[in-house]
């Protein structure tokens, strides 16, 4: 099969690879029919994520039909269209029972290596670093769902795959950020980063109910998507933020900031500067500009919500900003299984059409090019939508094509 | 003893009395800071190293588990494995929370013992060991 493959720091490959099997009975096998690029990939092909390894494939947001199950898959057969949470989850231990399924305790089959760094272990994640299991990823056209009873939901034929796909991650994970914020009526909430799940954070605050939502970002077709979602727009090339976000809440500040950028934060302040330079040196691991700013301007006794991806150790965090003000501070992957039923039933109502975000659609051989224009912003390029290549030249599954192979043989 | 250092015309002086301290002082250092690694080192020795997990399990179905040698055989590795089983220990975790398993093994060190947790923790409540390979 086909498949996107890391080889290094901005070197993804569009390579042939062995095709995935079934390896456990929980385990399914799914025919990729689209998936995309995350802005997280960002993290892992700008080579800032460690434990990667040349030969990954990568990718967690994909959806596909169901070729193959496991002897202890019930709920899912052959040939179910279902979108693939990015998270992956047992059901059966303490924190899947909880309902906190980004923190399951068996999904991660390195869970040893994250606990030296973290303390305790997050899910296993499908295409992102041996760190979180060493899953391969689903920009492929096969992928192996472990957990396969749990995880996929069958997408009801009256959504389409472009509005399916971004129930895998982005959505899910901007609601999450939204609902994070515990938004009471009149709040004001001011999202960082434009991009696709600062497009959905924006979009799932205004739906929970927040009276005024701020986007700030720097790059104008991003703000414009955010203005045509009805919010308030900071160009932070512009404006000095802090001031701009006091004047705009009336002196009073955001009740909760949202950091969708992460590790990769841009800016021109000498915190940042500082976070690039050491981040160059690998001194730091991540580049915290935003997360210090959201602290900073973040009113009394407001919420700091981070969807975005922070991957180890951080200088300069101004603690005292958190606890004089009284600050609480909510993160972590997106517990996928949550939301995956809900935001589907918002999508099939027509609450929300995912599909906004998508500006370039292709096939997997334009992955590569696609991961420069996002790594740049290059080409206006916000979200992509991939097809792989065979269902685009109407080619025929492996399964198809065994099965006519097994057919004519029986002639 | 004098040197010029950093700059020309500055000199750094230091009598016998404050190289001895100076001596005296990092000697001190040296002397703890071993004596706290020999102690640890001593204590580690004498303790056997035990690792601690909790499963969403009840106690009797996590103790029918281990007296299946077949399954425990899976979860340690392999049947020989079995013998380096020094002391697992099972008691109730508070308010229904599963079973707290405790372990020690004899030539495992602590990360090794802690994986053997980890997959019988996995067979127990997930009925399969989680693999991040593509192939059989």
């Amino acid at each position: 099969m086909k498949a996107v493959v890391w080889h290094g720091k901005q070197d993804v490959r569009v390579e042939r690879v062995k095709d995935p099997e079934i390896l456990n009975p929980r385990d399914a096998i799914v025919r990729v029919t689209a998936t995309a690029i995350c802005g997280s990939d960002m993290h892992l092909y700008n080579g800032y994520m460690p434990t990667m390894k040349p030969g990954d494939i990568l990718g967690h947001e994909f959806m596909g039909i169901v070729e193959e199950v496991g002897p202890e898959v019930r709920n899912l057969s052959k040939g179910d269209r279902v979108v693939v949470p990015f998270t992956i989850a047992c059901g059966n231990c303490e924190p899947c029972t909880r309902e906190q399924w980004s923190l399951c305790d068996n999904s991660n089959p390195n869970a040893g290596m994250a606990e030296r760094l973290y303390g305790y272990s997050c899910s296993g994640l499908f295409g992102y670093t041996h760190l979180f299991g060493g899953y391969a990823g689903g920009q492929s056209e096969y992928v192996r769902v472990p957990f396969a009873d749990i995880g996929p939901l069958v997408v009801p034929d009256e959504i389409d795959d472009e509005r399916a796909l971004y129930l895998t991650d982005i959505f899910p994970t901007g609601y999450m950020a939204a609902e994070n914020c515990d938004i009471k009526q009149g709040d004001v909430i001011a999202v960082w980063g434009c991009g696709p799940v600062g497009q959905f954070a924006i979009r799932s605050a205004l739906l929970i109910g927040a009276a005024d939502v701020i986007a700030i970002d720097r790059i104008p077709e991003r703000l414009e998507m955010a203005a045509a979602a009805g919010a308030r727009v900071v160009n932070f090339d512009d404006v000095n933020v802090l001031e701009a976000l006091n004047e705009m809440t009336g002196g009073r500040g955001p009740d909760a900031c949202i950091d969708c950028v992460g590790m990769e934060a841009h800016g021109v302040a000498p915190d940042a500067v500082l976070d690039k330079a050491k981040q160059a040196m690998r001194l730091e691991m991540d580049r915290a500009h935003v997360l210090r700013l959201a602290i900073q301007a973040i009113g009394k006794g407001g919420t700091l919500s981070v969807p975005g991806v922070y991957g180890g150790f951080i200088d300069k965090m101004p603690v005292g900003a958190m606890f004089e003000k009284g600050i609480q501070m909510r993160g972590g992957q997106t517990h996928m299984h949550r939301y995956l039923r809900p935001l589907m039933e918002k999508v099939r109502r027509g609450d929300i059409d995912p599909s906004f975000i998508i500006t370039h659609r292709g096939t997997l051989d334009d992955a590569p090019q696609y991961y420069d224009f996002m790594a740049n912003h290059k080409a206006d390029m916000v979200k992509s939508f991939l097809r792989p290549n065979a269902m685009m030249q109407g080619e025929v599954s492996r399964y198809e094509r065994s099965r006519e192979e097994m057919t004519a043989a029986s002639r | 003893m004098a040197w010029d250092y950093p700059f020309p015309g500055k000199t750094w002086r230091m009598d016998k009395r404050s190289t001895a301290v100076s001596l005296f002082a990092a000697g001190a250092a040296a002397g703890l800071t071993l004596t706290y690694v020999a102690r640890n080192a001593r204590a580690r020795m004498r303790k056997p190293i035990v690792q601690a997990m909790t499963v969403l399990v009840p106690r009797d179905r996590v103790m029918a588990f281990v007296q299946d040698r077949q399954l425990m055989a899976q979860a340690v590795g392999s049947k020989k494995m079995l013998g380096t089983i020094q002391h697992l220990e099972l008691c109730d975790a508070p308010d229904g929370r599963g079973t707290e398993m405790y372990l020690s093994m004899r030539g495992l060190g602590k990360y090794s013992i802690k994986e053997v947790l980890r997959r019988l923790k996995a067979l127990l409540e997930a009925g399969e060991i989680p693999t991040g390979r593509r192939y059989a």
